[in-house]
């Protein structure tokens, strides 16, 4: 890849799936932190083209939270949801369960983007 | 007084239960304090007392929040052992009352005995997040289906400016 050509995020989800398919337990957790973050790039991409910017997370996903459209409201609780999964991931010792975990964190990754996908361009309006 | 000769005084006493005597694979014979091996564990109890009496005296020092809404949210809610939920909620005066609000559907989506923590989540640039966390012991594609069911159904229409740094999620346990 050339220097300066723009990432596309969604390679991070593809990663996160491919990482999905080893047994070992970094790997899962890697999938986890990369499903999260593949959804957290697209939503600051969609945000921003209506005037958001900025990088916190708590910052854009309140921005989704507070809009008008519920569609963007749903798309926040399932990123927090997504973003504490992240977190446990990352810097929890013990996570029970990360395998299954890491299956849901997935499928809430694609959710997100259908539901992402579907949202009116004109959503969501940074207060 | 060697440890041994503090056993046999202590055994000497009356009503002090025997020890008890064990023989190791190597052949040697022990001796135990069975008062001592019989005495119960700390008590769990106890230490959420001792938390609760410290988060509600930290309570206390806001003299804007209502000790009310505190002693309410511990029935439903399980509390971290430091102050950072108390002191977030101090901070953030609407959440407590959609906390009490949430609880019984919480319970309704994912089940009356279900057991229900608050959890403070830092960022990195210092900001906050409250997170109500249902414990589920069960199969992580249902904890996801309650946790749809309960957005749907109440927290999508009870989401204000004032309850963005609030957040519903389940932990596997």
């Amino acid at each position: 890849m050339m220097a300066g050509t723009p990432f596309n995020w969604a390679e991070y989800l593809r990663l996160a799936t491919d990482l999905s398919q080893n047994s070992d337990e970094a790997s899962h957790r890697t999938s986890i932190s990369r499903a999260y973050y593949s959804v957290f790039h697209a939503a600051t991409i969609q945000a921003g083209r209506n005037g958001y910017a900025g990088r916190s997370h708590k910052k854009l996903w309140k921005t989704f939270a507070d809009d008008q459209d519920r569609g963007c409201r749903k798309l926040s609780a399932i990123a927090n949801t997504m973003k504490r999964a992240r977190e446990d991931a990352d810097y929890v010792t013990a996570v029970p369960r990360i395998s299954d975990e890491m299956a849901q964190q997935l499928a809430y990754a694609n959710d997100f983007l259908t539901r992402l996908a579907a949202l009116s361009p004109n959503v969501p309006k940074p207060q | 007084m060697t440890a041994a000769q503090g056993l046999n005084a202590a055994y000497l006493q009356p009503n002090y239960p025997p020890p008890i005597r064990e023989q190791t694979l190597q052949g040697l014979t022990k001796w135990h304090d069975q008062e001592a091996l019989l005495r119960k564990p700390p008590r769990r109890e106890g230490a959420i007392v001792t938390e609760r009496l410290g988060a509600r005296a930290l309570f206390h020092s806001s003299p804007i929040m209502l000790d009310q809404d505190l002693v309410d949210l511990q029935k439903s809610y399980g509390f971290p052992s430091n102050d950072s939920v108390v002191k977030f909620l101090a901070n953030h005066r609407a959440v407590s009352s959609v906390l009490l609000a949430a609880a019984p559907r919480l319970k309704e989506y994912f089940g009356h005995d279900s057991i229900l923590n608050l959890e403070v989540s830092t960022d990195e640039d210092e900001s906050q997040t409250l997170y109500a966390v249902t414990i589920w012991h069960e199969n992580v594609h249902t904890a996801a289906e309650a946790l749809d069911r309960f957005e749907e159904n109440w927290w999508l229409d009870h989401m204000t400016p004032n309850t963005t740094d609030l957040a519903f999620t389940y932990k596997l346990a």
